[in-house]
């Protein structure tokens, strides 16, 4: 799964990356994220722990051949709400032939989506985690209220649709 | 070392408090008034990210940058303001396929 930079950030926030490395076995970003998850959260704690899951090989950086970068900056010149690195994690969804990307942001999500890709956030993660049985029920929603914490702070009409759904999902 | 001359004209107010900040700190007045510039800057900047942010102008990672500050940051500032992020119900409707 190709991840975009706050997915990432959110899930080392909570100490959670070994669920999100588990549900996707494979974390592929653009060196644009690396730089801002990383090299730009210094000696952040997140930014550590996202460095040590590189080291192991549970995240893996790509780097855009020349076709893709221009699709990127002709992305970035026309979404002008997007930053070059949500472009970039785009851009190489598409270099790989990949069908998903892993993004949050509303604006980020519908770029994705207009370049046929379907964009995955952090909460289906945690709802895929459930449904495998990774993790249970109640872990599930301490889970998102520590997601929330972590600066996915979301609006009251979702968190009530999260809670709804996972009483009546089955697994 | 400074970069360049301005001439800029302040009010009486403006140059009482950095004569007052100058002698409370026996600092010269053209050091606090850098200092005082930098920090104008950084909350100017963040400021204007956060109202592009919650106009839905910029994503939280393009506001980061008009903050100039890291994204992790950026996301914990606007947890401590309480500002919703850019993830709608439609959104997790879209999350939702396969999975009810």
């Amino acid at each position: 799964m190709i991840s975009n930079a706050s997915p990432l950030i959110f899930f080392s926030k909570i100490n959670k990356l070994d669920l999100l490395c588990t549900v996707f076995s494979q974390i592929i970003i653009s060196r644009e994220v690396f730089i801002e998850v990383v090299q730009r959260g210094e000696s952040r704690p997140d930014a550590v722990l996202i460095e040590k899951y590189i080291k192991q090989g549970n995240i893996i950086i790509n780097d855009l051949v020349l076709k893709y970068q221009t699709i990127a900056s002709q992305l970035v010149a026309r979404y002008t709400s997007l930053d070059r690195g949500e472009a970039e994690t785009i851009a190489l969804a598409l270099q790989k032939k990949e069908n998903e990307v892993l993004m949050d942001d509303s604006a980020g999500r519908k770029v994705a989506e207009l370049n046929n890709l379907l964009p995955s956030g952090s909460l289906r993660v945690l709802l895929l985690a459930f449904q495998r049985a990774l993790i249970s029920k109640e872990d599930t929603l301490k889970i998102m209220k520590m997601l929330i914490d972590a600066g996915l702070y979301l609006g009251a009409e979702v968190v009530e649709r999260f809670y709804e759904v996972l009483d009546t999902m089955g697994r | 070392m400074a970069a360049e001359t301005m001439s800029v004209r302040i009010l009486e107010s403006q140059v009482q408090g950095i004569d007052f900040i100058s002698k409370l700190h026996h600092h010269k007045k053209s050091e606090i008034l850098r200092e005082i510039v930098d920090l104008g800057i950084k909350s100017k900047r963040l400021e204007l990210a956060l109202e592009k942010f919650q106009k839905n102008e910029a994503t939280a990672w393009k506001a980061a940058r008009i903050a100039d500050m890291p994204l992790t940051s950026f996301l914990d500032v606007i947890r401590e303001r309480k500002i919703v992020f850019h993830y709608s119900k439609e959104d997790l409707e879209q999350d939702l396929r396969g999975l009810v």
